[in-house]
């Protein structure tokens, strides 16, 4: 399912800061990149990012996770 | 218990039920807060929480604007301890002062006041550190154990320390455990 | 080597479930017109499902804004304009920035209520058909046709000069008019050429004055509420435009093509022809009004207008009588207009806002639900766990 560019936005926010935190990246990472944001895409685009989007429907019934 | 646990990025990538238990028990501090850490605290309704003793189960993690800690909504077991009115306690005398006896039973310290030790006049022998019957000659000394009825109840969950509960020893079969057996021996020699 | 128009069709087909349709003409349309390779084809069909896909709103956005905004900034350019503009022949129609305000507050009545009246067929062709439909539309009262009328005190009676040019400009006879005035009762009608004297039995002056008034107000023929009328050659037919509006009545005339006739009045549409012609309606008449002043506003945006001044099935108004003033939640409400009222008549009702909609939240200090303020994120355990870098 593809994501909106409100879901990247707020998953690549949400999970630079986790890494910011503290939290350990889940992709091999050098030296030239020790900026979170840019971590946190190149999680992204692997699609290793620890993060799922919970999506409603209008009745605010869940609708099955997704990625 | 259900509550929202956080835990915070530097703790990914371990065990998951391990961390939260360990926050359950222990905690850390966030911003200024106590997060987690519920043993040795005490509960407004539940009482003294004396050990978290098993998670029942881990919901996703949420998260949240603004913090990129997960927020995972935990239901666990613990083991409290709440005195009851009337209830009868053992413990054990941790301090004599002149006005009475402080008795530490589970988590608590109780205090039993002078008058309500025996029915005999009680007198403060300083130099033992003893609260003595001045007829009977019964002591009291740090150390002792002792059984008791729990007459009020004051818990204060903001400050522990604050909490307050009185005893009493002046009812039958109360008080040290030496003065009961003699109590008892000398009941069955009446009925011989 | 060019394709040929047959197999470009053939080649875009698959485009057919993807696009919108008139998305899908347009591109159909413009590719038979060139010369064009397998492979640029391609490329060509490549990048219009890329814009597309880019031009989609998207879960989240704030439509409701962006409509507003891109109304709002046309309407900008409006306000330095004339108010009334010299509309359709010799006609005056409220146009421009008074108009889209009359047709947002969904007023009762327009100020200038109009309307356009197309014809069938055999009458739109026919000039003297056209006329025919014309004059049985426009609403014609004896006054219209006198050149004066005079109390004859001498003999008590009311004399009626008819204008004889106008009579023949509307085609109407002496007699037309004796016979319509024989609805009169208790008066002597007699006819001397263009002089009609009408005689009471032992009338004061007051009632005389009566009569003639009377007289004066008296309906001839035509719909009520339309006051003029004017036959236009339009490309290929005869369209009638009139001033004032009277739709139910209109759409009974012989002749009257149905389908296509419209009024400017949203009121009156919604009475006539329902709510979804009304949204229909102020879809249009919106779309008119900024054209006609040569600006251009994406139609989903008005869409967007008349879908919310329509849902539940009344055309309301959008601010506070309408739209704004039937929201659910007090603090919404009192943030667009008299705070104060609003919030006292919750407090003494003892209402409960739940903070569902954007403008509550936003008071309360709250993320918004609305773009990434509407993503909930949730940990995936097995990744929360994993320690290792893939």
């Amino acid at each position: 399912m593809k994501l909106t560019k409100y879901e990247k936005a707020r998953i690549i926010g949400a999970r630079a800061l986790q890494l910011s935190m503290g939290a350990p990246p889940l992709i091999r990472i050098s030296e030239d990149m020790l900026d979170p944001i840019i971590i946190a895409i190149k999680e992204l685009e692997k699609g290793v990012i620890p993060i799922s989007v919970r999506r409603r429907m209008p009745e605010k019934k869940l609708l099955g996770e997704e990625e | 218990m259900k509550e929202l646990v956080r835990v915070p990025p530097e703790r990914f990538g371990t065990k998951l039920e391990e961390t939260v238990m360990d926050i359950l028990k222990r905690g850390y501090d966030y911003r200024g807060r106590q997060e987690g850490g519920y043993e040795g605290r005490l509960h407004p309704e539940l009482g003294m929480i004396l050990a978290v003793t098993k998670i029942v189960d881990i919901e996703d993690g949420r998260v949240i604007p603004g913090d990129g800690a997960a927020y995972h909504p935990t239901t666990f077991e613990m083991l409290v301890f709440k005195p009851e009115l009337h209830e009868i306690v053992d413990g054990e005398v941790v301090e004599i002062v002149d006005f009475g006896a402080f008795v530490r039973f589970a988590s608590f310290d109780g205090l039993v006041h002078v008058s309500q030790l025996t029915d005999d006049f009680i007198v403060y022998d300083k130099k033992r550190g003893a609260l003595v019957g001045k007829e009977t000659r019964r002591a009291l000394e740090v150390g002792d154990r002792v059984r008791a009825r729990v007459v009020a109840v004051s818990l204060n969950p903001e400050k522990t320390k604050e909490s307050k509960i009185n005893l009493t020893m002046r009812q039958p079969a109360l008080g040290k455990f030496e003065w009961i057996m003699e109590e008892k021996q000398k009941a069955k020699k009446k009925e011989k | 080597m060019y394709l040929s128009e047959e197999e470009i069709v053939e080649r875009i087909a698959e485009l057919k479930d993807k696009l919108p349709s008139s998305l899908y003409n347009d591109l159909e349309r413009e590719l038979r017109r060139v010369k064009i390779t397998e492979e640029d084809l391609k490329k060509v069909v490549a990048e219009v499902l890329r814009r597309y896909e880019f031009a989609k709103v998207e879960p989240g956005e704030a439509v409701g804004i962006v409509a507003a905004q891109s109304m709002g900034e046309p309407s900008t350019q409006m306000t330095m304009r004339t108010f009334h503009y010299a509309g359709v022949a010799e006609l005056n129609v409220t146009l421009g920035l008074p108009r889209i305000i009359e047709i947002v507050d969904a007023r009762k009545k327009p100020s200038t209520p109009m309307m356009t009246i197309y014809l069938e067929e055999e009458y739109a062709q026919d000039r003297e058909k056209a006329e025919q439909v014309a004059r049985e539309i426009e609403t014609l009262y004896v006054r219209d046709v006198l050149e004066k009328s005079e109390i004859d005190l001498v003999n008590s009676r009311v004399n009626l000069y008819l204008d004889e040019y106008e009579l023949r400009r509307k085609k109407l006879g002496v007699e037309d008019i004796v016979a319509k005035l024989k609805s009169i009762k208790g008066v002597e009608i007699e006819e001397n050429g263009n002089v009609i004297s009408l005689t009471l039995s032992n009338p004061t002056i007051k009632d005389l004055r009566k009569l003639a008034n009377r007289v004066a107000d008296l309906h001839l023929r035509g719909i009520k509420d339309i006051t003029r009328v004017v036959l236009r050659k339009e490309e290929k037919e005869y369209v009638i435009y009139t001033e004032g509006s009277n739709l139910k009545d209109v759409l009974k005339i012989e002749g009257v093509d149905v389908t296509r006739t419209k009024t400017n009045d949203i009121m009156e549409i919604q009475r006539v022809l329902g709510i979804e012609a009304a949204r229909n309606a102020i879809i249009n008449e919106i779309q008119d009004t900024l054209n006609e002043q040569g600006l251009i506003v994406d139609v989903r945006h008005l869409m967007l207008v008349a879908d919310m001044m329509t849902v539940d099935g009344t055309v309301k108004a959008i601010g506070r009588h309408g739209v704004s003033g039937e929201k659910a939640s007090v603090l919404a409400r009192a943030a667009f207009e008299i705070t104060v009222d609003h919030l006292l008549q919750a407090a003494v009702t003892g209402e409960y806002d739940e903070l569902e909609g954007i403008v509550e939240n936003v008071i309360v200090g709250r993320p918004v639900k609305l773009g990434t303020g509407m993503v909930e994120l949730v940990m995936r355990r097995e990744l929360e766990e994993s320690k290792e870098a893939v």
